[in-house]
């Protein structure tokens, strides 16, 4: 449904978008998942023909976004980063001019809106301006908006950014019944890891305008290796000739089922195939071996593990990063107009 | 077909926004009847000048307020294109299939609408402050007709400073520095021949000018042949130019 190729955009120096290649099939609800400012925003803006990119080529539902504008504006639908709905408008009144402008016609249009009303729960504030809604009807007014002339591909940037937590539930539910039941192919931006693991089929994991890693949220992750079990100690056992870490080490080395042992500060992280099976035969081992455990927690890797594995960062420290570099950039010029 | 739909429907959107702030049309009908109340006042003297060719300063002042309402209105007209460009409302335009001149002829369209109607609201008060018009009902659909080609060029002016310049405190600011000396460096306060010789140069480049000359004759003397048609080749090319303009410019910065 989506093809991307080699696609690069560059803003005067800056390369936001460095030669990324990927596909999305039919119906599916694909995410990409990066940092602010890793190049996801730019991504979505040249295949909903909003900018040219600098090289490289894209189609989507088989229309070239370089050269069958028309066609792709036809088949698309777009939800801004920001809330974006025309606030002296009604609900209403918002979403009749997006069908409009597909040039849908009444019937078929006035249908379709009380159908994305009822969706999303608007039909009793659809006689109000949109500039009385609260966030949350706000967000999901210009959600629908997007979808009124029912689109093939939806593109979302950022579709939760700034939800409190049950709206951002809601906003999934929504996403996943319209993939399901309009078979509508979804890609969207992301910085939450959860969002790109509970809801999207693929992810694609973006940094620096480049793709490090796609595939299956669940591939991505066993690549990883499997569970982690970690092993804490009580604080006084952690030094001197007999230092838990040490001995713990010692013990569980060499174990056929286990991949790899990291020991830290206060615990020995182990990394195994099928944690839950191995937790007890662990539990075993250091009892004979008279190791006193204080805490033992099992975890499968995250999302935020492959973006480890494939950037060397989090994204957490990737965006500090961003927004260092930003009000840097700030002060200079900030600095030259005051001069 | 489609453009024309497009149009009618973004241009229904922009005019029926404007209703829902009433504020917006309380301040453009009273402030221009301020004007023409203090400016009234504060020179009735003028017509005591040697050579003033009116012997009522308000029916020499009346056409150049309304001029003054309609420029005014006009030239804000490229805010409305601002907020959506940073409402990202205009990207959620762009990316629809819908004609890339209906945004822009849909924008002007509804400010044009907008603002002659107010400036028939102002006629209609100057009217019943005592102002004459000579030329009556054909003559009133004539003025109207050379607001409208005025208020189209400085609608299409607005929008093109809007896109250039891209920041609504800047914008305010030119549309600031624009407006009022074209005012003042016409014969719409002050006739021609009182006029410094310099400022006579500059007022017969100014669109205002034959804007003012028309109304004027209408509403004082009667058809004027050769006013009418200078006023209308005049507005009706800066209106043409103006516009085309801008509907380009607008598709240059977008894809």
């Amino acid at each position: 449904m989506i093809i991307v190729e080699q696609l690069v955009k560059q803003f005067n120096s800056l390369t936001a978008v460095n030669g990324i290649s990927f596909e999305v099939g039919e119906g599916e609800l694909f995410g990409f998942l990066g940092p602010n400012g890793a190049g996801k925003t730019t991504t979505i803006k040249i295949l909903t023909t909003l900018l040219k990119p600098t090289s490289g080529r894209a189609t989507v539902a088989g229309y070239d976004v370089l050269k069958e504008l028309g066609k792709v504006r036809s088949v698309i639908g777009y939800v801004a980063q920001d809330i974006s709905v025309d606030d002296k408008s009604t609900g209403r009144e918002n979403l009749m001019l997006q069908g409009r402008l597909h040039h849908m016609e009444g019937k078929l249009l006035r249908q379709r809106v009380d159908e994305l009303l009822e969706l999303v729960d608007l039909t009793r504030d659809a006689k109000r301006l949109a500039e009385n809604y609260s966030g949350g009807m706000r967000k999901r007014l210009d959600l629908i908006a997007g979808l009124v002339h029912r689109p093939k591909v939806l593109f979302l940037d950022e579709p939760t950014l700034g939800l409190d937590p049950q709206t951002r539930a809601r906003v999934w539910s929504y996403l996943r019944e319209l993939n399901q039941k309009e078979g509508i192919t979804i890609l969207l931006t992301t910085h939450y890891m959860e969002e790109a693991d509970e809801l999207c089929h693929r992810v694609a994991i973006i940094d620096q305008g480049e793709i490090k890693t796609l595939g299956f949220p669940k591939v991505l992750k066993d690549e990883i290796g499997g569970d982690c079990i970690n092993i804490g100690f009580s604080e006084e056992r952690l030094i001197g000739e007999n230092a838990l870490v040490e001995t713990a080490f010692q013990a569980l080395q060499g174990q056929p089922y286990i991949q790899r042992i990291e020991t830290l500060a206060d615990s020995v992280a182990v990394y195994v195939e099928r944690g839950e099976e191995v937790m007890p035969r662990i539990i075993e081992l250091l009892r004979e071996n008279g190791i006193a455990v204080k805490t033992m927690a099992l975890s499968r890797p995250s999302l935020q593990d492959v973006f480890l594995k494939h950037t060397g960062s989090t994204i957490r420290d990737r965006e500090a990063s961003a927004a260092e570099q930003f009000r840097e950039h700030l002060k200079k010029i900030m600095g030259k107009g005051r001069r | 077909m489609n453009a024309i739909a497009d149009t009618w429907y973004l241009f229904v959107r922009n005019l029926r926004n404007s209703f829902r702030v009433p504020f917006i049309w309380v301040m453009a009908v009273v402030q221009p009847i301020i004007w023409l109340l203090l400016f009234s006042q504060l020179f009735k003297t003028i017509v005591t000048i040697p050579g003033f060719p009116y012997e009522n300063y308000l029916a020499y002042l009346a056409p150049g307020i309304i001029l003054m309402t309609s420029l005014f209105g006009a030239t804000f007209s490229g805010m409305g294109t601002l907020v959506d460009i940073d409402l990202s409302y205009l990207n959620k335009m762009l990316v629809t299939p819908v004609s890339r001149n209906a945004i822009m002829l849909g924008r002007m369209g509804g400010d044009v609408v907008r603002v002659v109607v107010q400036a028939i609201i102002i006629v209609l008060i100057a009217l019943a402050m005592g102002v004459g018009f000579a030329t009556g009902f054909p003559g009133f659909i004539t003025a109207i007709l050379l607001i409208a080609l005025l208020v189209i060029g400085f609608a299409g002016l607005s929008n093109i400073l809007a896109l250039r310049i891209r920041d609504h405190q800047l914008f305010i600011m030119v549309i600031n520095f624009i407006t009022l000396p074209l005012m003042f460096l016409s014969d719409a306060m002050m006739p021609m021949e009182l006029l410094p010789s310099w400022l006579q140069t500059v007022a017969k480049y100014n669109p205002v000018t034959y804007a003012a000359d028309g109304i004027r004759t209408l509403m004082n003397t009667g058809f004027d042949g050769i006013v009418l048609a200078k006023a209308f080749l005049v507005l009706g090319g800066v209106a043409l130019v103006m516009m085309g303009i801008a509907t380009i410019l607008f598709r240059r910065r977008l894809v």
